[in-house]
């Protein structure tokens, strides 16, 4: 009988152990978020200088990191002609260290990496909104030549938009769905000069719907406070934001960067940032 | 740039803290080095990193992470930039 009993509790921990487990749903500001991040992998392969604001270090490596998710991407990146070896190892080095001999220009330009995707309609559309709000919206205003051939990671068409009214505006579903169509059929995805500015115009309104229900946290929460460390924060705050602004290629981080303007105005010390504004 | 950071440091110089300006010195010095800017702006930036002392009521663990940071002056990008992420991650920490 006691064998059968280890035997019995033996059989239920390898079944547990098995046992498909459920992944905890994701919310959807948390959804938009991911969307942003694979929506800037693309801009870090086009230009890894817009990670060398320090406090983007650990962010740019995990937006390169959530877009190959768990492939190689040195195989990945490998495969494009004129690539060295190593890319991907030399791209997240780039960013750690700075050093411009780790970066291959070949990747902003001919990568054709996909980013992961979605497997529920939802899921997907909430990405893809947050890929648009800064993937394409980050172009306005470069009318004046196509948007660079980003790999595409739309997947809008294959999924039809969800009729969820509380999800953005009609134009806002329709433009995720006229994406992922241009990318279903295409086969690689690029704004051709022809409609640039309405598609960007688009996105822009799309990333504003967004942005409203969905706050951009591209930045760290700084806690300000009337200690060493915290006057020590306010000035890392203050010239980041200064760099930022180094950065127009970067809409998402523009809109960032009025928020934490904000922060610093909120901030004890808003008297001496409001001298140095002037 | 150069026209843009120029009288902002001599505009802290006056009205901010010591602590206020190391940290825009800290947040500079890493960006310069992840762009590698090697121009006049910064070499201000690491002049004036090179003159402000440690501040004596700066807590120990950040006290000695500049002090990392300052030994990096004249040594090469690589050891600027994580002198200044190592201060950011300390700054950031919960």
């Amino acid at each position: 009988m006691y064998r059968f009993r280890r035997l019995f509790a033996a059989v239920a921990v390898g079944l547990l152990s098995i046992a498909p487990v459920a992944a905890a749903p994701r919310d959807d500001a948390s959804l938009v978020d991911a969307g942003r991040s694979l929506g800037r992998a693309p801009l870090i392969f086009h230009d890894a200088r817009t990670c060398a604001p320090v406090v983007r270090i650990q962010i740019c490596i995990d937006d390169v990191s959530a877009y190959f998710g768990t492939t190689d991407g040195n195989a990945r990146l490998g495969a494009i002609s004129g690539a060295g070896p190593k890319p991907y190892d030399r791209l997240l080095a780039y960013i750690t260290d700075g050093d411009p001999a780790n970066i291959d220009p070949v990747l902003g330009w001919a990568n054709v990496v996909r980013a992961p995707k979605s497997d529920d309609a939802r899921e997907g559309q909430l990405k893809d909104a947050g890929i648009v709000s800064t993937l394409i919206a980050s172009a306005n205003g470069n009318a004046s030549n196509q948007v660079p051939a980003f790999p595409p990671t739309f997947d809008a068409a294959q999924r039809p938009a969800s009729d969820d009214p509380d999800l953005f505006s009609p134009q806002d579903r329709a433009l995720l769905v006229s994406l992922g169509a241009a990318d279903a059929s295409q086969g690689t995805f690029i704004i051709r000069k022809a409609n640039v500015e309405a598609v960007t115009a688009a996105a822009s309104s799309l990333a504003q719907h967004a942005d409203t229900r969905f706050p951009v946290h591209a930045a760290p929460n700084f806690r300000y406070d009337k200690s060493p460390a915290g006057y020590l924060r306010l000035g890392v705050a203050f010239a980041t934001v200064l760099e930022y602004f180094e950065l127009p290629q970067l809409a998402t981080l523009q809109r960032a960067v009025r928020s934490s303007l904000q922060g610093c105005r909120r901030a004890t010390t808003r008297r001496a940032v409001r001298a140095l504004m002037r | 740039m150069k026209d843009l950071y120029m009288p902002l440091f001599a505009a802290i110089g006056e009205t901010a803290t010591e602590e206020f300006t190391l940290g825009t010195v800290v947040a500079q010095t890493g960006f310069n080095a992840g762009s590698h800017r090697s121009s006049q702006t910064f070499d201000a930036v690491m002049t004036i990193a090179a003159k402000i002392p440690r501040p004596s009521d700066m807590p120990a663990e950040y006290a000695s992470k500049i002090t990392g940071l300052r030994a990096c002056v004249g040594t090469d990008f690589t050891c600027q930039r994580r002198a200044a992420k190592s201060i950011v991650d300390s700054l950031t920490k919960p």
